[in-house]
C-alpha cells in the first residue's frame, strides 16, 4: 500500500496530493483463478483414477484458494523414470521437470467436476500470455489497474458455472510418456486434439501470432505444430549432442531458445523460426533445464536446478550476461514491468521463493513457502505470486503488497499454474 | 521470513564478482534519463550519456580536465558493438557505479550492444538504441523534470540561470543547454568543439509557441554538451513553470523543462495556482480535496465498464523556498498549455515522478478530518498515514457488490480540529453538476502524430485539465502528459509534439496502459480556509473522468 502518489498528476491539477488504492478499501470481487496440474484424474461423476488431470481453482479471495474440482483426495501418480535424461533422483525434481505454467486462460469459472475421464495428462508447460491459444487481436479481456480503481474488478456472471466465455484460448498439454501434445478447449473443458510429437516431449511454447507451437523432444527435435490443423508441419531435428528441453520464444516471434539438458554438451541454443536454423550455441554449464524470457525480450534467464544457478542471457548478443548462484531454481515469473524475478528455490523444507531486482541482480527479498515449489507465476498486475508447492500437496499465495504468504492445502502435488484474469 | 532472507540473500553472488556490471535498463541520455523504451529515449550519436552499474573502475570519481580526449579514463573504456562494428565511446566521468560518455559520431546506429571495461575486465553486455538525434535538456534538479538549464542574456556579462525569481522576458535571447543534437560535423568527438550550426533541423516550443533560433550547436567549451540559443516568443505565455521542448528532425521530442517568464523582470507569479506561492516562495500551506473519479474502461474489455471512486486527499505542508522549485504535484504548466514526463517505472501502479513527493515538512493538524455533506457525516481515516489520504465510496457497473458512493451534489463542510501545527478550521465546498466529457466515447485510437481535440460542455465556471498516460510494461516506460485548459473555453487540443512521447499501445494490451483523464475543479467548488499555522489554504472538489485508448 504505498501507492501513495500514484495520481500525482490528478494531483496537481487538483493542488493536492493524494490518492487512493482501492485493493484496500472496495471489497475484492469474485474473478479470476488459474488452472492446475494435479496427479490424479476425476470423471464426470467426480471419482478419481491415477492419471493426472488439470484442474480449475477458483482463488475467490487471494490466498483463499477453493478447490472447485473435488472433495476427495488425488492419487500421487508413479514419476517417470528420468535417470536417462541426467536428472536426479526423487519424485519432486523429477516431475517438476514437466510442471510449468499453463496458459492463461479467461474463464470466469468452471463447471463442479472437470470432465477428463482417462485422457493421459502427464505435464502441462505453458508460459503466461504468449501461450494462449488466441488469434485475436487483443488477449482476454481485463481491466488495467488504475490509480482509482480496484485492481480486480469483474462483471456479474448470472450463470457462472454456466456461462465460460466460448472465445477462451484453448491449452496445450505435453504428454511424455505417449509422445503426444493435447489441446484441451477450456470452455467447455475438453480435449480437442491429440497431437503426435517426437519421442520424449517435454515443454511446449506458443509463437506470439498463436499459430505455431513449438514441443521440444529429449529425442534431438523440436517439433512445429500448426495450430490450425493441429499437426506437426515440421521437425526440426538437433545434433545428436542436443537434447531439447526448455524452451522460450522471443516476444517478436522471431527466435526460440532452448536448452540441451545433458551433462557434457550443456547448452543455449538460439533458433531462427524464420530460417529454422540455429544461430547461436551458447556454452553453459551442464543440465540447462527451463528458460525464462523477460518481458521485453531483451534476456533470457536459464534455471540450472541441479547446478543451483540461474544464468542471464543477453538476447541481442546472446552471451551470458551474468551469473547468479541461487539453490535448486526452478520456476521463474517476471513482474509485468521486468523489474523483479520471482524464483522458486525448492531447497530446503520449506522452499522459498527469491525475488531478484533485476536491475542490478540482486536479492531483495525472499518468501518461505511450500514443499519443493516448482511452478510460478504472477497475477493481477503484479500483485499476487501463485506458487505450485509440489512436496507438500499445496498452493501459496504471495501478496506482494501486503508482503503476506498465504498456503493452502489442495489435496493433491500441483505441477502446472495458469493464470486466469 | 527475516531468516529465509537472509539465507537466500547470502546464497546469492555473482560468479563473476569482479565484473563490471551495468545495471538493467541503466544506459540514458545524461541529462533526461528517459528510458530507452520511449520514442526519445535513444541515445544520440555525439551525445553524452550515462551507464549506472557497480565495479566499474574508480572508487572516486574522476573527470576529463583537458582536450584530448581519449576512449579511456581510470582504467575505463566502454566498447558499442554491432555485429563485426565496434567503436568506443569517450569517457567523460567514471566512478566505480557510474560513466558519463560521449557516444561517438561514428556510432552505429540502431541496436548495439555496450560493455564498460575496467582494465581488462569486460563487463556484462546490454542493449543500446543508438539514434541520429535525440535532445535531452539538463535541468537544476539533476533530475531530467524542472527547471531548466536556460541562461537569461541580460549581457555578455550576466547571464544567470533562469528561475522563477530570475525571469525572462517576451523577446529576452535564452540558452538552453542539453545533449544529442546529433554527430559532429567533422565525426570527431575528443577535440575542442568549434561554434557552429549542426545540420539537424531544430525546433524549440516554449508554452506551446514555436521560438525564434539564433544557434544550435556544440557548445564551444565542451565535446557532447549542445547550445540551443533561442528568443522567448512574444505571444509565450507567463508562469512560474512554463514548459520547453526541444523537437529535432521534425519528429524526435526531448524531455520536457521548465523556465519561468513574467511581463517585467519580478518574481512569477500563478494566479490560478493557489499553492504556487508556498512552493516558490516557501510557506506554510494546506490543500484539501475531495474527489469523483471515474474511468470508463472500454478497450480490452469483454464490454465497457465504468468504476467510479470518491475519496478525500490532504495535505498540509511547511516549504521551504529555494532558488530552483518545482514539485511535479503543484508545479502546473500555464492555462493553454502541456507538460510531460517520461520515467522509468509504472506510474499507474505506483511508481513515482522525480520531485512529485513534496521535499516539506508535513503539518500536524491533529486527528482525523470530518466531512459533511447529504450523506451525513464521515471521518476521513488515512489509508496511508502521515497522508491523509482516504476513501469514501466506490462503485462499479455490473459489479457483485452495490455501490457505496458518497460525494453526491450538494453543500459539503470540511472540519479540523487542530494540532500541534495548526488550529482547527472549518471549510465550506459544493459539490455541483459535472462537466459532460462529449467526445469521450469517440476517442479509441489515438494518433501520436496527429492533434487530439478533448471538448465538453457544462459550463464555463470550471478549469478543466487533460491528463493522460502511455506506460510500455514490458520496457517499464512511462510517459504522461498534464494540459491546462483555458478558463471558459470548451476544447483543448493537444499538440503532436505533446503525443509523441507516448510509448505506442501494444497489440497485446496486457502489456500497456493507456489512458486519458479529464479533470475539471469547479470554481465554485474551491474555497480558500484559514487556520492558525497557516499561511493559506483551500479545499475543493473535483472531477475525474478518465477512459482507456490506444496510442498509435
Amino acid at each position: 500500500m504505498i501507492r501513495i502518489l500514484n495520481a500525482l498528476l490528478f494531483i496537481g491539477i487538483l493542488l493536492f496530493v493524494g490518492a487512493c488504492d482501492l485493493s484496500d478499501c472496495l471489497p475484492s470481487p469474485q474473478g479470476g483463478g488459474w488452472f492446475t496440474c494435479i496427479q490424479g484424474t476425476i470423471d464426470s461423476s467426480g471419482n478419481i483414477h491415477d492419471t493426472p488431470v488439470t484442474l480449475f481453482l477458483d482463488p475467490g479471495m487471494p490466498g483463499n484458494v477453493s478447490h472447485r474440482s473435488t472433495g476427495a483426495s488425488l492419487i500421487d501418480c508413479t514419476p517417470l523414470d528420468l535417470t536417462k535424461q541426467g536428472q536426479r533422483g526423487g519424485q519432486g525434481s523429477q516431475l517438476a521437470y514437466f510442471s510449468k505454467p499453463h496458459a492463461a486462460i479467461q474463464v470466469p469459472y468452471l463447471p463442479s467436476t472437470v470432465p477428463f475421464t482417462s485422457q493421459p495428462v502427464y505435464g502441462v508447460k505453458d508460459r503466461g500470455a504468449a501461450s494462449q491459444l488466441q488469434t485475436g487481436v487483443y488477449p482476454p479481456p481485463t481491466l488495467l489497474a488504475l490509480p482509482f480503481e480496484p485492481l480486480r474488478a469483474q462483471t456479474q456472471v448470472s450463470n457462472p458455472l454456466t456461462d465460460c466465455d466460448p472465445s477462451s484460448p484453448d491449452i496445450l498439454q505435453v504428454n511424455q510418456t505417449n509422445n503426444t501434445v493435447t489441446r484441451v478447449g477450456t470452455c467447455p473443458v475438453a480435449v480437442k486434439a491429440v497431437i503426435s510429437v517426437a519421442s520424449r516431449p517435454i515443454e511446449v511454447e506458443l509463437t506470439p501470432d498463436a499459430r505455431t507451437a513449438l514441443v521440444t523432444s529429449y529425442d534431438n527435435v523440436v517439433n512445429f505444430i500448426d495450430v490450425a490443423s493441429n499437426s506437426v508441419i515440421f521437425k526440426f531435428t538437433t545434433d545428436s549432442t542436443v537434447n531439447p528441453s526448455g524452451i522460450a520464444i522471443a516476444p517478436d516471434g522471431t527466435r526460440a531458445y532452448i536448452t540441451s539438458f545433458n551433462s557434457s554438451n550443456g547448452a543455449v541454443l538460439a533458433i531462427d523460426l524464420g530460417t529454422r536454423s540455429i544461430i547461436a550455441t551458447i556454452p553453459v554449464n551442464a543440465f540447462p533445464q527451463s528458460l525464462f524470457m523477460t518481458p521485453d525480450g531483451a534476456q533470457v534467464y536459464v534455471t540450472f536446478p541441479l547446478g543451483n544457478a540461474v544464468y542471464v542471457i543477453d538476447t541481442l548478443t546472446n552471451r551470458v550476461a551474468t551469473t547468479l548462484s541461487i539453490t535448486a531454481p526452478y520456476g521463474i515469473g517476471f513482474s509485468p514491468t521486468g523489474t523483479k524475478a520471482y524464483i522458486t528455490s525448492a531447497s530446503g523444507s520449506p522452499g522459498s521463493v527469491v525475488v531478484l531486482d533485476t536491475a542490478t541482480y540482486t536479492v531483495v527479498k525472499s518468501y518461505p513457502v511450500g514443499v519443493s515449489p516448482f511452478a510460478i507465476a504472477v497475477m493481477y498486475g503484479g500483485r499476487y505470486v501463485i506458487v505450485n508447492n509440489f512436496g507438500s500437496n499445496s498452493v501459496s499465495v504471495i501478496d506482494t503488497v501486503t508482503d503476506t504468504v498465504k498456503t493452502t492445502d489442495i489435496g493433491g502435488a500441483p505441477l502446472g499454474i495458469s493464470f486466469v484474469q | 521470513m527475516r531468516t529465509a532472507f537472509v539465507l537466500s540473500a547470502l546464497l546469492v553472488a555473482s560468479a563473476w564478482a569482479q565484473q563490471p556490471l551495468v545495471y538493467n535498463r541503466a544506459v540514458v541520455n545524461a541529462a533526461s534519463f528517459v528510458p530507452q523504451g520511449i520514442p526519445g529515449g535513444g541515445i544520440a550519436r555525439g551525445s553524452i550519456f550515462s551507464i549506472f552499474g557497480n565495479r566499474f573502475g574508480p572508487a572516486s570519481g574522476m573527470q576529463v580536465s583537458a582536450f584530448p580526449l581519449a576512449t579511456t579514463l581510470g582504467g575505463v573504456s566502454i566498447t558499442i558493438t554491432q555485429g563485426n562494428t565496434t567503436v568506443n565511446a569517450i569517457p567523460l566521468y567514471a566512478s566505480n557505479t557510474q560513466v558519463n560518455a560521449i557516444m561517438p559520431s561514428n556510432a552505429p546506429l540502431g541496436m548495439a550492444s555496450l560493455r564498460v571495461v575496467n582494465g581488462a575486465i569486460k563487463g556484462n553486455p546490454v542493449p543500446v538504441r543508438i539514434v541520429d538525434n535525440a535532445v535531452g535538456i539538463f535541468t537544476a534538479t539533476q533530475a531530467g523534470v524542472g527547471p531548466g538549464i536556460l541562461q537569461n542574456f541580460v549581457t555578455a556579462d550576466n547571464q544567470p540561470i533562469n528561475a522563477p525569481t530570475l525571469t525572462a522576458q517576451a523577446g529576452q535571447v535564452i540558452t538552453l543547454y542539453g545533449t544529442g543534437l546529433g554527430p559532429a560535423p567533422n565525426g570527431i568527438d575528443t577535440t575542442q568543439p568549434t561554434a557552429s550550426n549542426l545540420p539537424t533541423p531544430v525546433e524549440v516550443f516554449v508554452g506551446g509557441k514555436s521560438a525564434s533560433l539564433l544557434y544550435h550547436g556544440r557548445s564551444p567549451c565542451c565535446a557532447g554538451l549542445d547550445q540551443i540559443v533561442f528568443q522567448v516568443p512574444a505571444d509565450a505565455p507567463l508562469g512560474c513553470w512554463v514548459p520547453v521542448f526541444v523537437r529535432t528532425a521534425g519528429a524526435t521530442v526531448s524531455n520536457a523543462v521548465t523556465m519561468a517568464i513574467q511581463s517585467d523582470t519580478s518574481t512569477c507569479s500563478e494566479p490560478l495556482n493557489r499553492l504556487a506561492s508556498a512552493i516558490v516562495n516557501g510557506g506554510k500551506a494546506g490543500a484539501f480535496v475531495a474527489v469523483r473519479a471515474s474511468t470508463h474502461e472500454d478497450i480490452g474489455t469483454r464490454s465497457p465498464i465504468d468504476v467510479t471512486v470518491d475519496y478525500h486527499a490532504a495535505i498540509l505542508y511547511d516549504m521551504k523556498s529555494s532558488l530552483f522549485p518545482f514539485n511535479a504535484a503543484v508545479s502546473l504548466p500555464p492555462a493553454g498549455t502541456c507538460t510531460t514526463y517520461s520515467v522509468a517505472g509504472d506510474l499507474l501502479a505506483g511508481d513515482l515522478l522525480p520531485g512529485g513527493v513534496p521535499s516539506a515538512r508535513l503539518l500536524d493538524a491533529g486527528p482525523a478530518f470530518n466531512l459533511t455533506g447529504p450523506r451525513g457525516a464521515r471521518t476521513l481515516t488515512s489509508v496511508v498515514p502521515p497522508y491523509r489520504i482516504g476513501y469514501l465510496g466506490g462503485a462499479i457497473t455490473g459489479n457483485l457488490f452495490p455501490g457505496t458512493l458518497f460525494l453526491d451534489p450538494g453543500a459539503y463542510t470540511l472540519s479540523g480540529f487542530g494540532g500541534a501545527d495548526v488550529g482547527a478550521f472549518q471549510a465550506s465546498l459544493n459539490v455541483p453538476q459535472p462537466l459532460t466529457w462529449t467526445n469521450r466515447d469517440q476517442i479509441m485510437t489515438v494518433s501520436r502524430s496527429q492533434p487530439l481535440t478533448i471538448s465538453w460542455t457544462g459550463g464555463t465556471d470550471q478549469q478543466v485539465g487533460i491528463v493522460g498516460f502511455g506506460e510500455d510494461l514490458p520496457t517499464n516506460a512511462s510517459t504522461s502528459f498534464v494540459c491546462v485548459a483555458q478558463q471558459g473555453s470548451t476544447s483543448f487540443t493537444i499538440p503532436p509534439y505533446i503525443l509523441s512521447n507516448l510509448p505506442a499501445t501494444r497489440r497485446n494490451i496486457l502489456q500497456s496502459k493507456s489512458v486519458i483523464y479529464f479533470v475539471s475543479v469547479p470554481r465554485s467548488g474551491a474555497t480558500p480556509f484559514t487556520a492558525s499555522g497557516l499561511d493559506a489554504g483551500v479545499a475543493m472538489f473535483a472531477y475525474i473522468n478518465g477512459k482507456t485508448v490506444v496510442f498509435q
